[in-house]
C-alpha cells in the first residue's frame, strides 16, 4: 500500500517488515537453505551466489510445490534439519511470506538468533492478511482493501505485519458494518 | 542515580587464601530482587577516598533477604580488596547501590556453557541457582589454581556432579576451548567472566567456528588501570581538577562534587560517556566507536594523553 509521505525516502513504518538482500555470512559452519516454491530470478541468483561461496557446507531442504497447506511438511523437515544442526549454523528462508515467518517462528523457538536467518521473500502480487474479526488467515491482492474470504467483512490491511503470524493485519474497513455485505 | 541501600555485614568467609565472601544484609527492609548475572557497587571509604568497586551478586536470585559478594585480593590493589580483607569484619556498615545487570542469562537459549576463569566464577554462582529452577540445560567449565583461586570449587563439584569441568592451572588438564564449543547444538549461549585473554580467546574460538555474536556474551573483572596524574578542565564550571596516577577520572569528577550516572566503572556499559572538547585521550573502554571517540569519553577507565583535556562539564 502506498501512503504518501512529506519526507522523500522516509522509511518503512517499523510496523513493516524488512527484507535486506540476505547476506552470505561467510563464517558460518554451514549453510541451511530452504526454498519454497518455484524460485525466482532474485532466489536463483541468491542461490547461485551461496553455492560459490559455500557449495560443500549447504544443506539445501527445497519444495517446489510448497502451498500455505501443506506447510506441515516443511515445517517437519526445517525442525528435523535444525535438531542436527551444531550452532554456528546460518539459515536462509527463500519464498513467499506467508510461509518464511512461520518457519522463521520454528526456528527462533530452537534458538536461533535473528542474526542466524535471512528472509528472502518471493516476488508476489499477492500477500498473507489475517482478518482480526474471525482470526483467519488468507491471501489477498495487493490492494488497500478486501473481503474476508472466511467471515466476509470488507477488510482495511494495515500497515501492521505481524512476524507471528505471518500476515498483514486486515481490519473492519467500515465501523458502520461489520459484517458480510449479503448478510444486511 | 538510585537511592543508595545501607547494609551490614552478616558474616565474612575465608573461601581460599586470595578470595573472602562476605554476606550483606539490609539495615532496614528487604532487599531488591535481582537477576542472574547482576552486580552491585560497594562504597568503601578508604582513608581520604571513597571507592566504589563493582562486585557480582553471588547468592541465589530467588532470595530477597541478603546479599553475598566474593572479593579476591588482588595484588595491583587499589586499596579496596585490600580494605575489605584486612579491615572489613561482622558488624561493619557499607553502603552499596541497588543490583544492576550487564550480564544477563540469555531468554531463549537451548544450552548455556558457562567458562569461569578464577574469581569469574562469582556471576556464575548466581547463573547455577536460576539455570536449576528454570530446569535449563547448563555446563559449567571452570579454571583456577587449586588452593589459591579455587572458590566453590568443591561444593559445585558435588552440586553439579558431569555439568562440572575443573581445569587446575597448575596441574589438571588445560582448558581446551575447541573441544568445549565445537559441534554443540543450534541455539547454544556461550558465557565467560574472567580475565581478559580468556575473554577474547573464547571470542576467538567461538568465531572460528561460525557462530553468530549474539551467542557470546561476557564480562570482564577490571579495576581502570592506573596510569600517570593529569588535569581536566570543566569548560562549562570554569573548574580545574587534578587526576592522581591510582585515581580514575570519574573518581576524581565524584571527589569533585559531581554526580555522573554510571553502572560498571570499567569501560563497558557506556551511562558514564562524557563530552570532551579539546585534549588528547587515551580511550581504554570497550563500548565506544570511532566516531563516537571524536567527542566522547569514558572517564570510568580513559585518562588523557598527558594534556589536559577538556570536558563539557
Amino acid at each position: 500500500m502506498q501512503v504518501s509521505s512529506p519526507i522523500a525516502d522516509a522509511p518503512p513504518p517499523a510496523s513493516m517488515p524488512r527484507y535486506p538482500a540476505p547476506v552470505l555470512r561467510a563464517g558460518a559452519s554451514r549453510h541451511v537453505v530452504v526454498v519454497l516454491g518455484p524460485p525466482d530470478a532474485a532466489m536463483r541468483e541468491f542461490l547461485d551466489a551461496l553455492r560459490g561461496v559455500a557449495a560443500d557446507r549447504q544443506t539445501l531442504l527445497a519444495f517446489p510445490a510448497a502451498t500455505q497447506d501443506d506447510a506441515q511438511a516443511v515445517m517437519l523437515a526445517l525442525q528435523q534439519s535444525l535438531a542436527q544442526a551444531q550452532a554456528g549454523a546460518q539459515l536462509y528462508l527463500l519464498g513467499p511470506e506467508a510461509l518464511i515467518w512461520r518457519l522463521c517462528n520454528l526456528a527462533r523457538s530452537m534458538g536461533l538468533q535473528p542474526e542466524e536467518i535471512s528472509l528472502l521473500r518471493a516476488q508476489s502480487a499477492e500477500r498473507p492478511v489475517y482478518c482480526v474479526h474471525c482470526a483467519s488467515l488468507q491471501q489477498a491482492g495487493p490492494g488497500l482493501e478486501t473481503n474476508c474470504a472466511h467471515c466476509g467483512v470488507r477488510l482495511f490491511v494495515r500497515e501492521h505485519f505481524s512476524q507471528r503470524l505471518g500476515a498483514y493485519m486486515g481490519v473492519c474497513a467500515n465501523a458502520q458494518q461489520p459484517y458480510a455485505k449479503d448478510a444486511a | 542515580m538510585s537511592a543508595l541501600i545501607e547494609v551490614e555485614v552478616a558474616q565474612v568467609r575465608q573461601l581460599t587464601p586470595l578470595v573472602r565472601e562476605f554476606t550483606l544484609v539490609p539495615r532496614a527492609g528487604r532487599l531488591p530482587r535481582f537477576s542472574a548475572g547482576s552486580h552491585i557497587q560497594l562504597q568503601l571509604p578508604v582513608g581520604e577516598r571513597l571507592l566504589r568497586n563493582c562486585y557480582s551478586l553471588t547468592g541465589d536470585p530467588a532470595r530477597s533477604d541478603s546479599y553475598r559478594i566474593a572479593v579476591r585480593l588482588q595484588e595491583a590493589s587499589r586499596g579496596g580488596s585490600r580494605h575489605l580483607h584486612e579491615s572489613i569484619g561482622v558488624g561493619q556498615r557499607l553502603r552499596i547501590t541497588p543490583p544492576a545487570n550487564l550480564f544477563a542469562l540469555h531468554s531463549r537459549a537451548r544450552l548455556h556453557i558457562l567458562i569461569a576463569g578464577g574469581i569469574g566464577i562469582t556471576p556464575f554462582m548466581a547463573y547455577v541457582d536460576e539455570l536449576e529452577q528454570r530446569g535449563a540445560a547448563f555446563e559449567l567449565h571452570y579454571a583456577f589454581r587449586t588452593g589459591l583461586s579455587d572458590a566453590y570449587a568443591d561444593a559445585l563439584r558435588q552440586r553439579l556432579g558431569t555439568r562440572f569441568h575443573a581445569y587446575d592451572g597448575g596441574t589438571g588438564p588445560a582448558l581446551d576451548l575447541q573441544a568445549v564449543l565445537k559441534g554443540r547444538p543450534v541455539g547454544t549461549h556461550v558465557y565467560t567472566c574472567g580475565p581478559q585473554g580468556l575473554i577474547a580467546d573464547v571470542r576467538a574460538q567461538a568465531q572460528a567456528l561460525g557462530w553468530a555474536d549474539s551467542c557470546v556474551h561476557s564480562e570482564a573483572f577490571a579495576a581502570p588501570e592506573p596510569g600517570v596524574a593529569f588535569s581536566v578542565e570543566l569548560v562549562r564550571s570554569q573548574k580545574r581538577i587534578e587526576v592522581a596516577p591510582g585515581q580514575s577520572l570519574l573518581e576524581a569528577l565524584e571527589d569533585a562534587g559531581l554526580d555522573i550516572p554510571n553502572m560498571c566503572r570499567g569501560g563497558v556499559c557506556g551511562q558514564c560517556a562524557t563530552r570532551h572538547v579539546g585534549g588528547e585521550v587515551e580511550h581504554r573502554d570497550s563500548v565506544l566507536t570511532a566516531q563516537e571517540r571524536a567527542h566522547l569519553l569514558m572517564p570510568c577507565v580513559s585518562r588523557s594523553c598527558g594534556t589536559p583535556v577538556l570536558l563539557d562539564l
